[in-house]
């Protein structure tokens, strides 16, 4: 077969508007023979196999570029298109590339067989380059939509919560955005010390302190699927039931407190020696608070206003070193042997003293107990 | 020339999808002489082993491509054998492989003979 030398190369072509890289998959060398050359004339890179299971091989080599969309045949030997198509749509690595069947026009009940198992359109055997045309782009101009979903979701999930990130990215979030009232528990934790630390360590120390600081809370805070509001140097803030709802909110705030502390153990011996000291001062409320969308146009946050948030953060100042203090509200949410009276305290902006709570280490905990208690603050 | 072996309306969609490249339509027509050669290899095969499944694949293939090229006449009898054969009932094979042979060789020399006489 003569291959045009004037043809731009796949590069090009796969970096042009709706062209790509497409999959002849046929037994009949004159069918592939025939699709390859309309391909290449309408300006795809067009590779080729006789049956399923080289496709599949094909597909699967590391050697061999993305393919964007695959031509199918149904009948073939070896492998037949049925099962190629099942396949196809079991791998994970493979299920998002479009597949067209090719169908005689006799052959509608295997069609509409393979749009149950998949595919995402059919083209007739007697081929029109128009159709065949048409067909490709439209299938490529929704892989291409999908992966641009994709690449935005997984973006958004490095820089919003992951149920932040869902919100935004799916059409029912909008409501929830737009602003609702919702009974919460907030965390705040921040770290005593951390201004004088940060005065006299080098910017490097710092630095490279916040990063492990930030990498273990955060493992944690996935693990108990809390929403993370904000990181703000040492200073940090989580809800737990909201968005998304979680009975036990209370339950697993002060299941993530006692992670933090645990984990943060080790890190501050670490940073003892280096003859910094470091500690870690938690405040957690329940309470009513309006959640939604904070910002303007252009820079808004996942945030909350109210009450609980107000004291969680005063709860986090009042903590002294390794202390977890706990308003009434998420005491009485809790097991009471969890946590233990703490005396009244004046919190600043708030008109009353109020009994403030702090939580004890799990019975039983020692310094492994992490791994345990992934499983109680997930119940 | 619709009553021949090769209907000329539909071998000139052929040759007008391949933007009236008639080298490039020699080649096809070349490999589908050898494809078909192989299909008919193939349900000579398939007879004697009985193998209704492979019988209805190569009748399959055979007629694609047929339709392809313009045999229409060959691509309607595969079609037919393809058709019985899924339906599980050939009736008499032996024959009906014999026809699509000679249908073949039929279309294939009508093929070659318009390549032949073809203006330049």
């Amino acid at each position: 077969m003569t291959l045009d030398p004037n043809r731009p190369d796949a590069a090009d072509a796969a970096d042009a508007p709706m062209t790509g890289r497409v999959l002849v998959v046929d037994d009949t060398a004159f069918n592939r023979q025939l699709l390859v050359r309309l391909l290449r004339t309408i300006g795809h890179e067009p590779l080729e196999a006789g049956d399923g299971s080289a496709a599949l091989a094909m597909l699967r080599d590391a050697a061999t570029p993305p393919v964007d969309v695959i031509l199918l045949d149904i009948v073939m030997p070896v492998m037949d298109g049925y099962e190629t198509l099942a396949a196809l749509k079991a791998d994970a690595a493979l299920r998002n590339i479009p597949v067209i069947v090719i169908s005689g026009v006799d052959e509608l009940d295997s069609v509409v067989r393979c749009i149950d198992m998949g595919a995402a359109d059919y083209l007739p055997k007697t081929i029109d380059p128009a159709i065949l045309r048409a067909r490709i782009s439209s299938s490529l101009s929704q892989k291409r939509l999908l992966e641009t979903i994709d690449r935005q979701r997984s973006q958004l999930a490095r820089f919003l919560s992951p149920q932040v990130a869902a919100l935004v990215s799916n059409p029912g979030g909008e409501a929830m955005l737009a602003g609702h009232r919702r009974e919460i528990t907030a965390l705040f934790c921040d770290l005593r010390n951390f201004t004088t630390f940060s005065e006299t360590a080098e910017p490097e120390e710092v630095l490279g302190f916040l990063r492990r600081y930030h990498a273990t809370l955060g493992d944690l805070i996935v693990r108990c699927e809390g929403t993370l509001e904000h990181f703000a140097g040492d200073g940090i803030m989580v809800f737990f039931n909201d968005p998304e709802l979680q009975a036990d909110h209370a339950a697993r705030a002060v299941g993530l407190a006692i992670d933090i502390r645990e984990r943060f153990r080790d890190l501050s011996a670490e940073w003892r020696r280096r003859g910094h000291v470091l500690e870690v001062g938690i405040g957690i409320a329940t309470g009513y608070a309006t959640m939604g969308r904070i910002g303007f146009e252009g820079r808004y946050d996942y945030g909350g206003v109210g009450n609980a948030i107000i004291l969680a953060s005063r709860l986090s100042g009042e903590a002294k070193a390794g202390e977890i203090l706990l308003a009434q509200r998420t005491y009485a949410a809790i097991d009471e042997t969890a946590a233990e009276p703490a005396g009244e305290r004046q919190i600043k902006g708030f008109s009353r003293p109020m009994a403030v709570f702090a939580a004890l280490a799990r019975a039983g905990a020692g310094a492994d107990s992490v791994e345990a208690e992934a499983g109680t603050t997930e119940a | 020339m619709t009553a021949g072996p090769i209907d000329q309306a539909a071998f000139d969609r052929l040759v007008e999808m391949t933007g009236g490249d008639l080298d490039f339509v020699d080649e096809l027509v070349d490999t589908y002489i050898e494809d078909g050669r192989g299909q008919i290899d193939g349900l000579r095969s398939a007879l004697e082993r009985g193998d209704t499944e492979a019988l209805v694949r190569s009748a399959h293939s055979l007629k694609s491509s047929s339709f392809n090229v313009g045999a229409l006449v060959l691509g309607d009898r595969c079609g037919a054998l393809e058709e019985a054969g899924r339906g599980g009932s050939v009736g008499d094979a032996a024959a009906q492989v014999a026809a699509i042979a000679a249908d073949f060789e039929e279309a294939v020399a009508a093929l070659l003979d318009a390549r032949a006489t073809r203006p330049a």
